[in-house]
């Protein structure tokens, strides 16, 4: 499993983060600093929580 | 405070351009219907795409999460210049909320590390003790009102101390921020130019001496290789007052007066206090108070209408958080919710940069109180009034306890 993140529309509401900060790292400024990554299997179920969790819906999940 | 200036509500507007079927008479600034139950009340426009209000010189509501998501997202086309419904006259330009990207982005990033994730989290022991304070003198009480006694004194007394400022002034800020964001007309302006004048003199006094505080920080920062100006640090300040105390009061507020009502939810928060921050994110998904207004910039198919350039446009962040196309049982309040999706802080650019800090501060509000107080209800007889506009809060909350 992938998760692709629409980088410059990431508005900092930081929730990924809150949820998988493992995976979802953050910028200084509280803004994500990844455009995406392989998940971990053991971590799966938590980045797609993270990935709903998004209010700008900019994480996507790729199988 | 009053809604004294606005003794005369201006005519109901019917534009050429808005279809007639579309055309609601809904006031969330005085409607009695609307503030009784204003949540509920804005379900009922679900079943159209938009509606267009013909109160405070008209404005059209989108309905679907999709849309105001969008409309959040273009501030090109949706700009936030000038900002309010009706609109704000008198005080200094809100800074960074009342510029649009690219000039927004400068500034913004100029001060969005301030209220970072990790930032906010340094603030949390200093946080802790303040809400502890207040929660010990309530616990010794049978009754209190919630709001003067807990959900006003909190955020007034955080933010005062990031600005260096002695408890004293305390009064008076509340009495401010009451006005600016409830009063209409000549009370509005005379705060707007009091707080104006107060946050001048005080940048001043941090540029001559720096502290450990936001307006120092600020004054250091750099835009374009420039500091902040005092003036743009007036205007950020400004809007950290407006935005940053009665919005965390409200939301305490709903909170509370829900958790007063249902013994279920209010059992599951004392038996594990530490869950607070969870059952914060979903409160304030179901209870997103603020509604947010726009300005159109151009002539644009939107939301299956037509828009004119000028328009306005007012953005219910209820609509989106109680949307059944952003969760499942949209209508439950379910504090083991997985991953409540919301806009309780808006979207788009201008997302409540303190989103980060005003979580802190409920989290801990609720896991303390909580703690301390675990069982409460409303006070017999107690009449819920609320304020309307862009904040929607609880005026009072009278609580009886134990």
């Amino acid at each position: 499993m992938k998760i692709e993140i629409d980088r410059p529309r990431c508005e900092g509401h930081a929730r990924c983060n809150a949820i998988v900060p493992e995976l979802f790292v953050l910028d200084e400024d509280g803004y994500i600093d990844t455009d995406g990554f392989d998940v971990p299997p053991a971590l799966e179920d938590d980045a797609e929580v993270a990935a709903a969790s998004c209010p700008e819906r900019v994480i996507t999940v790729v199988r | 405070m009053s809604y004294a200036g606005a003794a005369a509500l201006p005519e109901p507007v019917r534009p050429d351009h808005v279809p007639v079927e579309l055309l609601r008479d809904f006031d969330h600034h005085t409607d009695p219907e609307f503030l009784a139950e204003p949540f509920e009340y804005l379900e009922r426009f679900r079943d159209q795409r938009v509606i267009f209000s013909t109160a405070w010189g008209g404005f059209w509501v989108p309905t679907r999460a999709e849309d105001i998501r969008e409309a959040y997202q273009r501030p090109d086309v949706f700009s936030n210049y000038p900002g309010g419904l009706p609109v704000r006259e008198g005080a200094p330009p809100m800074i960074p909320e009342e510029l649009d990207p690219p000039d927004h982005t400068k500034y913004r990033r100029a001060v969005s590390g301030m209220f970072s994730p990790r930032r906010v989290k340094e603030l949390e022991d200093g946080i802790r003790k303040l809400a502890a304070e207040l929660v010990d003198e309530a616990s010794g009480k049978d009754s209190i009102d919630l709001v003067d006694d807990f959900a006003v004194p909190l955020p007034t007394r955080i933010f005062m101390a990031r600005l260096g400022l002695p408890l004293e002034n305390a009064d008076l800020f509340v009495e401010w921020n009451n006005t600016l964001l409830h009063a209409l007309g000549e009370d509005k302006q005379r705060a707007n130019h009091e707080v104006g004048d107060f946050l001048r003199k005080l940048v001043a006094e941090r540029a001559a001496n720096p502290q450990d505080d936001w307006i120092s920080e600020m004054l250091a920062t750099e835009v374009d290789g420039v500091p902040l100006d005092p003036d743009t640090v007036v205007g950020i300040t400004f809007l950290f007052f407006l935005a940053g105390l009665e919005t965390v009061t409200a939301g305490t507020t709903f909170a509370f007066n829900f958790l007063a009502r249902s013994p279920e939810h209010r059992a599951k928060l004392a038996a594990d206090p530490e869950s607070a921050p969870k059952a914060v994110e979903e409160l304030l998904r179901y209870f997103s108070f603020t509604n947010i207004a726009r300005r159109v910039t151009q002539d644009v198919h939107f939301a299956g209408v037509d828009m004119r350039a000028g328009d306005r446009i007012l953005l219910c962040n209820s609509l989106v958080s109680r949307s059944p196309s952003e969760n499942d049982r949209h209508d439950v309040v379910d504090f083991d919710r997985a991953a409540p999706r919301h806009s309780a802080f808006g979207m788009g650019p201008h997302r409540c940069l303190g989103s980060h800090l005003a979580r802190l501060e409920l989290g801990i509000a609720l896991e303390l109180w909580h703690k301390k107080i675990p069982e409460y209800t409303v006070a017999d007889g107690a009449v819920i009034d609320m304020w309307g506009g862009t904040n929607m809060a609880i005026k009072h909350l009278p609580l009886k306890l134990g």
